[in-house]
């Protein structure tokens, strides 16, 4: 008589809540610095001095510090949130993985249950 | 109301559709403002900055609208996505039902209700939506700004004092981008979340469905032990008597 073998526990369908959660703080850190950092800077650089104070704004000077922070801040915020993306991407694709092995398993119990079906029928 | 979302998730090639739709248009309009672009930096920086400003008005407010509405592009291709799985968690729970519905009512076993995730997909792939749609409004309200902003020639722009209306408006533009762009991405991770959580249902349901079916073979086999051990019994009992 065929048995019923136990399914492998599969380690994608632990992993992967990791992935979805690495990618939600990612991108709520990211939200956050956009608005909280990157938003009050440049509404301060660009609303509260002429273009000439500012093309003036020496080392040192708040102006310069609001303008660095405006150029540096998005060039590794960018990749930040797209590796945000990214692990949301991993997750899904960490769950699609799991799926083969749920309906190998599927068939192997079906694969039992029909014998049985057509001894119940034949009888 | 479920059935109601089960029925509308069967639209799902609409949306898809409606979000390449949109991306194939965002791509034309992109290669038109690229055509403007080119006839714009033809010009020498005197003629650019004095004269054509409306010109340099476009393109800068069309830049600014574009990248959302492609967005909202990838928005109803990956709501499409959700909504498609949700046709196959029905299909399943359909299914289900179906194998079950051949069983005598009383020894028909319970079909495991569907996980909180799978309830909240839906509500989950409607907000990305909103927030995807919201923020093409307010990157269409910055384009007008921008319309407004530029139609002015570039020196008058550059020599605009603290509190003047013309920096008002480059501050808005400014501050306004900062959170805009990550706020596409949270859109999309939303949209994610979703599809994520479908998933998740589906795999749900696959392991209970199959975990039924074991448990139905389990008990065929015991009753029909149990009926052989009986049969024995009774022959055996015919024999001695």
């Amino acid at each position: 008589m065929a048995t019923i073998k136990e399914p492998k526990d599969a380690w994608q369908l632990r992993v992967y809540p990791l992935f979805t959660l690495l990618g939600w703080v990612l991108i709520t850190v990211s939200i956050i610095i956009g608005f909280f950092v990157l938003s009050s800077s440049a509404a301060s650089y660009w609303g509260e001095s002429a273009k000439a104070v500012r093309d003036a704004a020496e080392a040192g000077s708040s102006l310069l510090g609001q303008l660095n922070v405006l150029a540096v801040t998005p060039r590794w915020l960018e990749p930040l949130t797209f590796l945000g993306v990214a692990a949301f991407m991993v997750g899904i694709a960490l769950e699609f993985s799991s799926i083969p092995n749920l309906l190998n398993n599927r068939g192997h119990v079906m694969g039992v249950c029909f014998p049985l079906i057509v001894k119940q029928s034949g009888e | 109301m479920q059935k109601l979302i089960g029925k509308m998730a069967r639209m799902y090639p609409l949306f898809i559709l409606m979000g390449f739709m949109i991306v194939v248009t965002a791509f034309v309009v992109g290669y038109l403002n690229s055509q403007a672009a080119t006839a714009y930096f033809a010009e020498s920086k005197v003629i650019r900055e004095t004269t054509l400003m409306a010109q340099r008005a476009t393109i800068e407010s069309v830049g600014l609208w574009l990248p959302y509405f492609k967005f909202l592009g990838i928005g109803f291709i990956l709501s499409g996505i959700v909504m498609a799985l949700r046709v196959i968690i029905d299909a399943l729970k359909g299914a289900g039902n179906q194998v079950l519905a051949n069983l005598p009512e009383g020894k028909r076993p319970a079909l495991p209700a569907t996980p909180w995730y799978g309830l909240w997909m839906p509500a989950v792939m409607m907000l990305g939506l909103t927030v995807f749609i919201v923020a093409l409004i307010v990157s269409i309200d910055l384009a007008g700004i921008a319309q407004g902003l530029f139609a002015n020639p570039l020196p008058v722009i550059d020599a605009a004092g603290a509190g003047s209306a013309l920096l008002v408006q480059v501050q808005a533009i400014h501050s306004t981008l900062a959170w805009l762009i990550p706020l596409k991405f949270f859109a999309i991770s939303t949209e994610f979340l979703a599809i994520a959580m479908g998933l998740s249902t589906i795999i749900y349901i696959l392991s209970n469905q199959t975990k039924m079916i074991d448990e139905g073979i389990q008990l065929a086999r015991s009753l029909r032990q149990r009926q052989g051990k009986a049969n024995i019994e009774k022959k055996s009992e015919r024999v001695l008597a």
